[in-house]
């Protein structure tokens, strides 16, 4: 594919020559891309603190007995009301991470539980900081995203010290990593060049009167203000000179996306609003083959204190605040999966790795008003076409009180930073040699075969 | 205006320009010189400022004396229009006292959005509004300057609604005042107390944070840190101070600060209700008693005053007053600013580290330091100075709300934070980032000019008034409607807003978008009744004419010019 410098270096000479520029669409995403191909690591951050005792939950045996006992009835999920994970029966899941409120838990696996059934989503018990507490959302999440647990006031992010310290990444059209964040997520902090865009479709002039906000085609001669943009910044020399011609000729091409009328492939749907069009987004720009290599996402409303539902499967009238919370999750990311699998340039999927992580679990116990609240170990995810997925791995801490931490909370069996850098190591290439720089103290590197390589 | 007269610059020369070689006023107009003082030092100049500057007496060095007289003195300037505003907006938790912050935004079941954030919501706005009206302009640029020097995330859920004290009590008081008063304000701040955990250092439980940064960000920096455990590694200078820190100095440091906490109702302090108030005490029963060794002097048990004691060590140390000169120059003058004059403020900041207007003796010395005077368009703007001049240049009607119901500020807001510069919204401690690669990227460059597309269209209400006085600007400036030809408007508002230095192929472009089929010395209709102009078929200059001025006018922020200073 034609980058927008050439296109815009190929209209000037055409220009210049007089010969005519035929009309042409400049993004079709049913086109292959740039033929980079590179893979892509996604980083979704649960804000909140999910309960993740709420989302994969004893369903027999030892655990089972263990978890009835401890539980607070007002977050007790009987076992009737989960749909199965193992062949044993001994876990299930919540059952709006694979249906709908109205659909009984026996229905066709959807979300989620669908892409767990095809192994294509992998599950990580007792995951956490293992070497540092703390049940603050501020600093338990700062020290996640900066990749040191323990210190929050680390100048850079995990992901920022993966791209700096990468070599041979592809050249990017825009940007290597894209923030998908009202403020610079701390992930990316020092990152001069990452993007930070509360969705794609808002990276764009676009707050001029609706007159001449747009060109409009069916004036003849109209260009809208932003078209001029370009040739503002044409002349003038020195960083900010630069800066502001690779801004309007990235404004260029982000408009040109039209992330707006996006088609996704393969029937999938993403969810209106927040982490759907976000996904939906991110799917787009790997569709692009724009170089992207890393994004993060955010999909919060997990700090369940009050009130955090119990599900009622085959009742579509019954109110689950986490449910519903968590089938907004289950079907973006199954939208995402579908719409890269799917698509007409290959399963694009292959390529694509997600990892779902939360800043800690909740108090097994539950509280008086129906809630959790901040506890230790916790579930992470992972998910794509390389993953082996369909199986539980870390190992579960145990809900017997002498394996609870602090006799209340899960344990952490599990360093966060071991999946994350299993994920760059087998997935992104990154030498395992070097994974000091991105998370320094990590100690040794113990891959857990969650990722083919 | 052709201002390049070329002659010689304070700086190291031209290579350190963000832009081009244009862009160098050097001209010797005095109009000229106050425009270059009062883009750099203030949130933009406006034309009633180059006038009152102009009027202060007969020399550039005469007037910058006199201005600094009244920017520095604060108790001296007018704040009538601001205070009206500020009034007007009807803001209810700016004058709380911190313990009824406490009761009616932290305690009394204020758990919920929006409520517990009405503190920082409303710090925020007048922020903006600060910016935009106060006469104290310099002032308000030494405020934002120590908000970043001392950064706490003022959005946070324990910070966001005992925010007011921090900005009211901490950090304005003493803006131009003394440094070692401001660091103790600061140290007590319940804001601070909470971001950087010394609430909870406390004899056998020590949080080093506060005390980490204190010595590496606050006051010595990061350039005189000896990691490791042992004090001897750093030499001691000929004041009798240790050159540097060590990592023994930082634990150190944390064991002076024990106790020093919030009254927060931890399950330590008595069961009653004045140990819950949301003030700052201190707890001796969690001071770790016992001599400590900081910066190579022994510090005797002395209870509270111990902290005290590190707080004089650092105030007067040299390193702190390297590292804040540093700084200052660098938000004054360039991001690589020169050495000698960093070494000049410094000295200015060390003697008179103990003088109760230290800080404005300092600001005295930058401001009319050659450097200062002759150096423009090296540092860029940062969102924040960027659309704070876009406004305070344009005659506004702003009145920025936060939590109501429709406003146009919902729009506003949203589109500043993502310009990433949210006021207090800066996570890490080391305050947001003042050199131009940070402010320079796609995202951050792309959102700016997103908000600046929309300022010119923002309305009071649907259908009212806009909140920039663009349309009456542009009448006011020529009565007579045969003037108004594009290259006149396009001239008249690059004059206000960059001095009249645009490039020539840029004016080109907004006097082409805004002429459209028109010829350039033709004039355009500004007064149709419609507010924009209405259908006029394929006949482009007759296209929503007043819509189009307002888009030159955003073309004309988007500028490179503009986004400099």
């Amino acid at each position: 594919m034609i980058s927008r410098r050439d296109f815009i270096k190929a209209c000037c000479a055409a220009a210049a020559t007089g010969a005519s520029v035929p009309g042409m669409a400049y993004f079709n995403p049913t086109a292959p891309g740039r033929g980079v191909g590179n893979d892509v690591i996604v980083y979704l951050f649960l804000r909140g603190g999910i309960d993740g005792l709420h989302l994969v939950v004893p369903a027999s045996g030892p655990e089972r007995i263990a978890y009835e006992a401890i539980r607070h009835p007002g977050v007790l999920i009987p076992d009737t009301d989960l749909r199965p994970l193992d062949s044993l029966g001994r876990w299930g899941l919540h059952p709006r991470a694979g249906g709908g409120a109205g659909a009984d838990v026996g229905s066709a696996p959807q979300w989620l539980q669908r892409l767990w059934v095809q192994n294509k989503l992998a599950i990580v018990q007792g995951c956490g900081m293992s070497s540092a507490l703390s049940r603050s959302h501020f600093d338990a999440q700062a020290w996640m995203d900066l990749g040191t647990p323990g210190s929050k006031n680390t100048p850079t992010g995990w992901i920022t010290r993966y791209l700096s310290s990468a070599t041979g990444l592809p050249e990017p059209e825009l940007s290597s990593v894209f923030g998908f964040s009202s403020t610079l997520p701390l992930s990316l902090l020092g990152n001069d060049q990452a993007f930070t865009v509360n969705s794609a479709e808002e990276f764009r002039v676009d707050g001029f009167h609706w007159s001449w906000d747009d060109n409009d085609s069916t004036i003849a001669g109209h260009q809208g203000a932003p078209t001029r943009l370009s040739d503002l910044w044409a002349q003038g020399g020195g960083l900010l000179g630069d800066k502001g011609r690779t801004t309007a000729e990235a404004l260029g091409l982000m408009r040109d996306m039209a992330f707006d009328s996006y088609q996704p492939e393969g029937g999938a749907e993403y969810p209106g609003g927040g982490l759907g069009v976000q996904m939906q987004n991110l799917a787009q720009l790997i569709k692009q083959d724009s170089g992207l290599v890393a994004a993060t996402l955010d999909y919060g409303g997990w700090d369940t204190h009050d009130g955090q539902g119990l599900p009622q499967p085959g009742n579509p009238d019954h109110y689950d605040y986490y449910g519903n919370r968590l089938e907004g999750l289950a079907r973006s990311v199954d939208a995402f999966y579908t719409d890269l699998s799917q698509s007409s340039q290959g399963n694009l999927m292959n390529r694509v790795t997600v990892v779902l992580l939360s800043e800690f679990g909740r108090k097994v116990r539950g509280n008086q008003s129906n809630g959790t609240d901040h506890g230790y170990g916790n579930v992470a995810m992972a998910l794509g076409g390389r993953v082996n997925g369909g199986q539980f791995y870390g190992g579960f801490p145990g809900l017997d009180k002498s394996s609870l931490f602090e006799s209340q909370d899960l344990a952490v069996t599990t360093d966060y930073r071991q999946i994350m850098a299993e994920a760059l190591v087998k997935r992104m290439g990154f030498p395992s040699s070097s994974l000091e720089q991105v998370f320094p103290g990590m100690g040794a590197y113990q891959p857990m075969g969650i990722f083919q390589a | 205006m052709e201002t390049f007269l070329g002659g010689t610059i304070g700086l190291r020369g031209d290579e350190d320009l963000i832009f081009n070689d244009r862009f160098v006023d050097r001209s010797s107009e005095p109009a000229d010189f106050a425009w270059r003082v009062l883009e750099r030092a203030t949130y933009g100049a406006r034309p009633q400022d180059i006038a009152a500057f102009l009027a202060l007496g007969d020399s550039d060095d005469e007037r910058l004396n006199a201005w600094l007289d009244q920017q520095l003195d604060v108790s001296a300037l007018p704040g009538n229009e601001l205070e009206t505003r500020l009034a007007s907006l009807g803001f209810t938790t700016l004058d709380k006292p911190i313990t009824q912050l406490w009761s009616d935004h932290v305690r009394g079941g204020m758990t919920d959005w929006p409520q517990r954030y009405y503190p920082v919501g409303e710090s925020d706005a007048a922020r903006w509004l600060r910016a935009v009206y106060s006469e104290r302009q310099v002032y308000e640029m030494m405020v934002e300057f120590w908000h970043d020097h001392f950064n706490v995330a003022g959005w946070d859920f324990s910070i966001a609604p005992v925010f007011v004290q921090h900005d009211r009590d901490a950090i304005r008081p003493e803006a131009l005042g003394n440094f070692r008063t401001l660091l103790e304000s600061v140290a007590t701040s319940t804001a601070m107390l909470h971001y950087l955990d010394n609430l909870s250092n406390r004899s056998g439980g020590y949080n080093e944070n506060w005390a980490r940064e204190l010595l590496e960000l606050h006051t010595l920096g990061a350039d005189v840190y000896f990691p490791g455990a042992a004090h001897g590694n750093v030499p001691i200078g000929e004041d009798g101070l240790a050159t540097g820190y060590s990592d023994a100095d930082v634990y150190d440091v944390a064991r002076c600060f024990t106790g020093w906490t919030v009254r927060n109702g931890h399950w330590q302090f008595p069961d009653t209700p004045e140990f819950d108030t949301g003030e700052f005490f201190y707890y001796a029963n969690w001071h770790e008693g016992g001599s400590k060794y900081v910066l190579g002097n022994w510090l005797q048990p002395s209870g509270q005053q111990q902290a005290r004691d590190v707080m004089d060590l650092l105030a007067r140390h040299s390193a702190t007053a390297r590292h804040l000169a540093t700084k200052l120059c660098r938000r004054f003058i360039a991001d690589e600013p020169p050495q000698a004059l960093i070494d000049s403020t410094a000295a200015v900041w060390q003697a008179s580290w103990q003088a109760p207007d230290q800080i404005a003796q300092v600001m005295r010395h930058l401001l009319s330091s050659d450097e200062f005077k002759s150096g423009q368009g090296r540092k860029v703007r940062r969102p924040f100075e960027l659309v704070a001049s876009a406004i305070r240049k344009m005659d506004p009607d702003f009145a920025p709300r936060q939590f109501s119901a429709w406003t146009p500020y919902g729009a506003f807001f949203n589109r500043f934070q993502q310009a990433g510069h949210g006021s207090f919204r800066w996570p890490a401690p080391d305050g947001y980032p003042d050199t131009q690669t940070r402010w320079t990227s796609a995202s951050v460059m792309g959102q700016s000019w997103r908000l600046l597309s929309l300022l010119p269209e923002l309305r009071q209400s649907e259908e009212g008034p806009f909140l920039l006085n663009i349309h009456s600007i542009t009448i006011d400036a020529f009565p007579d409607a045969g003037d108004r030809t594009a290259i006149n408007l396009v001239d008249f508002w690059s004059a206000r807003l960059v001095n009249g230095d645009m490039e020539e192929g840029r004016r080109q472009v907004a006097i082409d978008f805004l002429r459209q089929n028109a010829d350039p010395d033709e004039a355009l209709d500004l007064t149709s009744d419609l507010p924009n102009g209405g259908w006029q078929g394929n006949d482009l200059k007759r296209h929503y004419t007043p819509v189009r001025l307002r888009a030159t006018v955003s073309l004309i922020l988007m500028s490179p010019e503009f986004y400099q200073r």
